[in-house]
Order: structure tokens, then sequence, then C-alpha cells
């Protein structure tokens, strides 16, 4: 779908045209056309793959395109690095914050506008640090050590980072996935500012609710290709879902357990864990998994929850307290012997995949040294993985040509899928899944919480960490809250509500004062 | 005034086919470095033309691939790990000391020739695997930098093999040169034969070489230890990850590693001197010759045969053209410094790519 001449204006700051990208034979853009007004939010829709991060990159200087045109205030533009995109007043928040842990936020922000040739005094950065900090009820403190930061509070920097930037288009790409009600109401309520401000917005997500409260204007990518550009009044969610997937699946998420022949699978006691500096991370944390069941753990990006799954994963040292899995402490076992009975689907995907190796060759490295992929003891049968690889790609979906590509190459939700279709084909008692859908599209989504469901359904216990109130809500049997180390149990699904976990996530313990007192 | 702009960016993927163009063209740019260096000091290239074919199919160009092939291979394991060991240097002296020693002092001279032979290997495989077990240790337990601890026990060893052939070891037939005696007949390496001519090529070190190649090469891409070592070498979080037994990985590609370069010096000491002579001729800088070899076969060992090769016509050239022209020696570690320059600039470049511009 191009974008015909009528449809631009004076208001058009960014207009890309004819935009392909191939990356090795594949078409990942295809004469894709795409334009920012002046003060709009601009949202870009599609499933898992659909070609969004390409564009935004490419926009950004930091993939170049193959074919196609740039034009800024409609004038033709090279952008080849993110130089260039600066210089021109386009920024990207990045999804995982590129952040210097040992600086405070005003020499981060510095650092960046210096390395970009843009040098101001660092008194100055400061004060405007703290006047677009209250302009925007960001609530940082420009001395405070990026170390400190939660993970929302490091979003908020990048962001501030483009306002100092003086950027007139800022692009997100899915910034909210990660964040609580309250900071997601945050960031809108920045995008709105901007917009007042004059500022356009593109913002990539996977949440169609979030599409429809924000957007001014919509486009949807679809395999590379544009297939609808509307206005946000002509959205409905229906819509949206129709022209953004081929099929629509009615999905039935089935709730049947079997209570009677539940196993302890997992028993935590006093469980005291420290974090890279020393501090206690995890306080005397208890904690009980049954077979057949999920328990959701909700809880704001550093509040020990990390800390807590590496003790479990047996990556972390643990300081204090008791792991029993299936009977036995985990020191009991080998490395690679808890490894393969316990599936972990870590909230860093780059951490657990070799982005260098080929797909064929990430899916077997919990099963490499199986006797049923070796030939006399040593062999690695690579036919066999070879073929095994090519049924766990259409198994769970994940878009990649053949198993011989580079993992490195997949797209972030296919890297996600890529993970979980390798550890739960090793069939694991337990699986700790750490915000297993962040990167997924709607449907991916489905797809995942139900196989977890079947999982569970099968005699598997589940631990699922997330910062997504309401996955944690849909999905899990027994919910609790972690906060500043401590973990609280709410209690059942049906005890529940999306309110009180939100409100444990912010304030932790001091909830059950209010209760108490009220 | 004009200002000039230069930035870099990652690539999204390498060039195509750069495993093959970007050894191929840093062989080219050397070549014409060197022939400009070497016009300066008056040779033609005509004559460095002659010379370079005559190297190309001379016999001593394979006894100088010999040692080289086979500490690159070495090299090549342990840096598919990611494991920087510098160390073959040492590594080939251990191997030739121990073979020198056990030949001149316990070998007795009734021992079978095979039995012997077969018994050095052995040795000398063990005296380069443990040289490389120290700075393994030291690595795998207390997270000693290997680039360091390989490269000091370089010195250690060589003064270790000078202090005892200029003193205990000292030969009492060799009019007082720092060498040892000649080694007893059961324990010599036999020498190729082309034409009723003895060549220094010594047969089962040949025969080794090439079999190591192909027996690395299998372990590497075919087996669950080199997953393993793969694995660790690109990505030490994933291997931590999978629950891979580190300690173990580091500790066997060391010991591969060093195991292999005391082999070649074994070679180079039975095979090629027959006696143990100093340590910076019996060495000569192939330890970090081979550093290049592996690089060059781009750490695959069918590509090192090639590359170990090539570097060992370099190397039997130089010796020619010292001979022939009065040029130095030395004149070819030009040659090899510059392919070494060529080859990690080209590397860099098909992985990022220079944005330059000018701008008034
Ligand atoms: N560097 C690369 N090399 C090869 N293929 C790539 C590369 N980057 C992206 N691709 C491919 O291009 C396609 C589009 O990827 P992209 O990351 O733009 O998808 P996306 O719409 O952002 O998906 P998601 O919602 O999962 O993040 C995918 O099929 C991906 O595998
Ligand atoms: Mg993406």
């Amino acid at each position: 779908m191009n974008i015909p001449p009528t449809f631009l204006n004076s208001n058009t700051v960014v207009l890309m045209r004819g935009i392909t990208k191939e990356f090795y034979g594949f078409k990942a853009l295809d004469n894709v056309d795409f334009d920012i007004k002046k003060g709009e939010i601009h949202v870009l829709l599609g499933e898992n793959g659909a070609g969004k991060t390409t564009l935004v990159k490419i926009l950004t200087g930091v993939y170049l395109m193959d074919k196609g045109e740039i034009y800024i205030d409609g004038v033709k533009r090279d952008i080849r690095n993110v130089g260039d995109a600066v210089k021109y007043g386009i920024s990207i928040v990045n999804q995982y914050p590129q952040l210097i842990d040992e600086l405070t936020i005003t020499e981060n922000i510095s650092l960046s506008l210096r390395s970009l040739g843009i040098i101001h005094r660092f008194n100055k950065i400061k004060e405007k640090i703290i006047e677009y900090s209250d302009k925007y009820s960001f609530k940082l403190d420009p001395d405070k050590y990026v170390r400190d930061l939660s993970f929302s509070e490091r979003q908020r920097v990048e962001i501030l980072k483009a306002i100092l930037l003086d950027s007139k288009v800022i692009i997100m790409d899915e910034p909210t996935t990660l964040l609580t009600t309250w900071e997601r109401k945050l960031i809108y309520q920045f995008m709105k500012r901007a917009k007042e401000e004059g500022r356009s917005i593109v913002l990539i997500t996977h949440k169609l609710s979030e599409a429809l409260e924000v957007a001014d204007r919509i486009t949807i990518l679809k395999k590379g290709r544009v297939v609808a550009r509307l206005n946000a009044e002509d959205a409905t969610y229906g819509k949206l879902m129709k022209l953004m997937f081929d099929k629509i699946h009615a999905k039935t998420v089935d709730r049947k357990r079997d209570v009677d022949s539940r196993n302890e699978i997992l028993r935590i006691e006093d469980l005291v864990v420290l974090d890279e500096y020393g501090r206690k991370a995890v306080k005397n944390v208890n904690l009980k998994l049954y077979s057949g069941e999920i328990v959701g753990i909700a809880g704001i990006a550093g509040n020990g929850q990390r800390e807590l799954i590496e003790a479990i994963y047996g990556v972390r040292r643990r300081e204090a307290g008791k792991i029993i899995f299936l009977g036995r402490d985990i020191s009991k076992y080998n490395a690679r012997e808890l490894r393969k009975l316990v599936g972990y689907i870590p909230d860093k995907i780059p951490e657990a995949v070799i982005l260098n190796m080929p797909i064929y060759e990430n899916l077997i490295l919990k099963k490499y040294d199986d006797s049923m992929i070796l030939r006399k003891k040593i062999f690695i049968d690579y036919k066999s993985v070879y073929k095994y690889s090519s049924s766990l790609i259409s198994e769970y979906n994940i878009a990649a040509e053949d198993p011989g590509v580079d993992a490195g190459t997949l797209s972030g939700g296919n890297l996600q899928k890529l993970v979980l279709a390798r550890e739960l084909s090793l069939d694991p008692p337990l699986i700790i899944a750490v915000n297993p859908s962040k990167t997924l599209d709607h449907f991916s989504t489905e797809l995942l919480h139900s196989t977890l469901i079947k999982y569970r359904d099968r005699g598997k216990a589940i631990l699922l960490v997330s910062e997504d109130s309401e996955e944690v809500m849909k999905v899990s049997d027994r919910i609790m809250v972690m906060h500043e180390g401590n973990l609280y149990e709410l209690g059942s699904k049906d005890e529940v509500d999306l309110g009180l976990i939100e409100e444990y996530m912010i304030r932790g313990g001091e909830v059950e004062e209010v209760i108490k007192v009220g | 005034m004009f200002k000039i702009e230069v930035t870099i960016k990652k690539r999204s993927r390498e060039l195509p086919y750069s495993g093959f163009i970007i050894p191929l063209s840093s062989i080219i740019i050397s070549i014409s470095i060197s022939l400009i260096i070497l016009g300066l000091y008056g040779v033609d290239p005509g004559k460095f033309f002659k010379v370079f074919t005559t190297a190309l199919i001379s016999p001593s160009s394979i006894r100088y691939a010999i040692p080289l092939i086979l500490s690159g291979v070495g090299l090549a394991v342990a840096y598919k790990a990611n494991v920087w060991n510098i160390g073959a240097e040492g590594q080939i002296l251990a191997g030739a000391l121990v073979a020198s020693g056990l030949a001149l002092y316990y070998i007795p001279p009734t021992m079978p020739h095979e039995a012997a032979i077969l018994l050095l290997y052995i040795a000398a495989f063990l005296a380069g695997s443990l040289t490389a077990l120290i700075p393994a240790i030291l690595k795998a337990l207390y997270n000693v930098n290997e680039v360091l601890s390989t490269l000091m026990i370089n010195y250690i060893m060589m003064q270790i093999v000078n202090y005892l052939v200029y003193g205990p070891w000292r030969g009492k037939k060799e009019y007082g040169y720092p060498r040892t005696d000649i080694f007893p007949n059961n324990t010599i390496l036999p020498q190729l034969e082309i034409g009723g001519l003895k060549t220094t090529i010594n047969i089962p070190t040949l025969i080794l070489m090439i079999g190591s190649a192909i027996v690395i090469y299998v372990i590497l891409f075919k087996t669950k230890w080199g997953y393993e070592i793969r694995v660790y070498g690109l990505s030490e979080e994933a291997a931590r990850y999978g629950g891979l037994e580190i300690w173990k990985i580091i500790i066997l590609v060391m010991v591969i590693s060093g195991g292999l370069a005391g082999l070649a010096g074994a070679g180079e000491v039975l095979g090629v001197y027959k006696q143990l002579i100093r340590a910076e001729r019996v060495s000569a800088g192939f330890g970090y010759t081979a550093i290049i070899v592996a690089w060059l076969g781009n750490l695959n060992p069918l590509g090192i045969l090639l590359s170990g090769y090539f570097i060992g016509v370099l190397v039997s050239m130089g010796y020619t053209l010292q001979i022939f022209t009065g040029v130095p020696y030395g004149t070819v570690n030009i040659f090899t410094g510059t392919l070494l320059l060529t080859l990690i600039s080209l590397d860099f470049l098909s992985k990022y790519s220079p944005v330059i511009r000018v701008r008034r």
C-alpha cells in the first residue's frame, strides 16, 4: 500500500518511501511507505517478525536500507548512522535501556550528548533534567546512580535523553511491556505532553487496547508490507485483529486441573540471596510449588525476582536457606542435571541463546549430551538434530526459513519462541518463565499461555514471574507478589483482583497495614 | 576548510564468503607490500618470484609447515573456546626438552625403534600439556588472564632449555658448543627421501600433523566436546545457562593445545636436529608464527593445513632469500607481520563498514 501524494501536507515531518530491506534474500521490508505527522502519536502494529523494528532501525540509522527514500521536512536525507538520525531530530528509546550502571543520571545523559558531538555544560544538563523531569512528572533525581534505578526509571532516563537531544520524533519500541499500570500511565501522559509540544511519537506495541487508547493514526505491517493505514477513529479491536492476522481462531483456555495427585516439586525455606553489590535482594523467602499448578509472581523489575530465580536455577549463590527440588537440596545436583530438570526462560533472552550459532545448534544446548542424539557416545548426529529442529520450528511457529540460519537473525518474539521450544521440549518437571510474553504478539501470547496451561495439566509445575500483572492474573493458579525482596502470597486466582496485585507491586507489605487499619 | 568525518557501523551480517576472501586478499596485499620493501633493498621482483616459486615446491617448506601446523591446529582449539593461549613457543620447548632428556639419558639403546618413538611422542605430548595446564588451572580456578601466564611460561621454558644446553646436558663430543650430544639411533625419527636424497621432513611427525588436523576437525565440529568448546567460545553466558562445566572446557582445550605443540617440539629435535640445541633455534619463533597460521586458516584445522603450508613456504623462502640475495632473514617477518595486520583489518572491515565523508 503506497501513500498517495495527496495524503501528504506541510504537517508531514518524516516520509519514508518505497523502503525495501532484504536480509539474505529474505524481504523483511518490501516497498514500505511510512509517514509521520507533526504532533501525532503514530502506532505501528504487526505480528512478530512483521518488520516493525527493522523499519524504525532504518529510520534511526541502525540499518541501511536497500531501496527507498527518506524525506525529512520535505527534504530528501541520507541517514547512515545514529548520529545522522539525531541530527535530523529522530531518537529511539531502546527497549533495553543502554545506560552505564556506575554513572549518575546526569553523567549518563551528558555522555551520550557528548558522544554525539553535542557538548553542553554539565550544570546546564542537570538543570534541564530537573526541569523536564518535573514537567513530565518523571520523578528522577539527576544525581542518583543508574544502578539504583528500576527498569521503568531507566526508561524514563532514555526518554529524557531523547528530549535533551531536542528530538522532534521519538520512537518507542514496545516501551510499556515491562511496566505496571501506574508506570504505563506515566508514559501515556508523557506521550500526550510531547504531542502538545509539537513532537511526534512512533509507538510499536503488541497491545491493541493500548493502540486504541493512545493512537492518532495506525499503520499495520504484515510480512514486510503495509496492509493498512487508518485514523484512530476508524479503528476497532476486531478490525485491527482482522488486519493483523490471517486467521482469527477462538482460543479456549482450559483450566481443569488434577488436585488429588499433587506432589511437592519445589520448596524454598528462609532463602536469602545477595545481589552483585552484596545487598540482600531476597529476604527470607518461603515458597512451595506443587505439580499441576502455575504460581505467578508479579512484581516490578528489580525487586529480587531475578536473584530468586537465579538461585533456584543454580547460577547464583545463596546466602542462607534451603531450596529443595524434587525432594533433594539443589546443591546435591550437578549443574548439568539441574539445568535439564528445570526449564528456564529468562528475562534477557540473549543470555539463553548463542546468537552467532545456527538455530539447530541452539536448540540442542540442553540436549547435546543425551544418548538420543549421540552416536557412539560422542558424535552429535547433526542430521537428526536438523530434522528435530525443523519440527520444533513448525510446532512453535518460529518464523525462520530453515534451522541453519543464525539465531541472531530472528526477531525479538521469535527468539523468545526459540527458547520456549527448547525448554519445553526437554519435558522438565519445573518451568520457570520470566516475562515470557513481553516480546510476543497477541496470538503468540495466547499460544504461549495455552501451551503453559497444557503443560501444567500434564502434571508439571510452572513458576511464572512477570511484570505484567494481567498476565499473572490470567494464567496463574496461585498469585504472589515480590516487593523489595519480600514475597507476599495473595491467594488463589479467585481471591485476588488486579488492583490488589498492583497495590502490592508498588507498596508491598504496607498494603497489609493499610488494610488492617482501614 | 574541509573536515573529514570517519565513523564505523556494524554490518548486520558479515560480508559473504569472508572466510575465504579475507585470507586470500591479505596474502595478496602483504606480498605487494613486501615486494616494495624488498625493492628498496635492491631485490628485483623477478628474483623474488623465482625464490617464491622454488619455495612453493621445496621440501623445506613442508619441513617448516610441520611444526607450524601442529601448533596452529592446537592453538585453533583454544581460540575456538576464546581461550588465548600465547604459549605455544614454551609448549614446543617443553616437548623438545622432555623428548631430548629421555632420548639421551633414559631410553636404553636396546629398546626397539618403534617403541622408543611412541614413548617419546607420548612424553612430549604430556610435557606440552603440563606446560599449558598451569595457566589453564590458574584461569579456571582463579580467573588469571591466560595471555600473561602463557607468555611468561615461554620465557621460563627458554631459560630452562638454555641452562641445560649450556650446562649439565652440554654434549661431550660437541667441542663446547651449547648443544647436547647426538641422540642414539633408536630415538631418531626417519626422514623422507626424495630421489635418493634425504630431506629434513620426518615422516612420523608429518603423519601426526595430518592426522591431528583431521581428528581436531572432527572433534570441533562433530562431537559433543567440540560443541561445548564452541558454545563457550561464543557466549560464556549461554554456557553458564546451559550448565556446561567451564573449567573442564578450559582445561581440555589447553591440554590439547599444549600437547600438539609438544609433539611439534619433539619432531624438531628428534627428526630435524637430532640433538637439543639453543632454545632460540629449536622453536625459532614457530610458537608465535603459529598464531598467524591459526587465524589465517580461519581456526579451521583443514584451513590450517593450507595456511600452515603457505607460511612454511614463506619461512623457507626467507632462508633462501638470505642466502641468494643477502637480504636478512628478518625481512620475512615484515611479510608475516603485514599479513597479520591486513588479516585483522580486513576481518574488522568485514564486520564493520566505515563511513567516510568530507564536509566543508
Ligand atoms: N539482522 C538480521 N539478519 C537477518 N534477518 C533479520 C535481521 N533482523 C531482522 N531480520 C528478520 O526480519 C524480519 C523482521 O524482523 P523485525 O525484528 O523487524 O520484526 P518485528 O516486527 O519487530 O517483530 P517482533 O514483534 O517479534 O519484535 C524477521 O523475520 C527477522 O528474522
Ligand atoms: Mg521487534
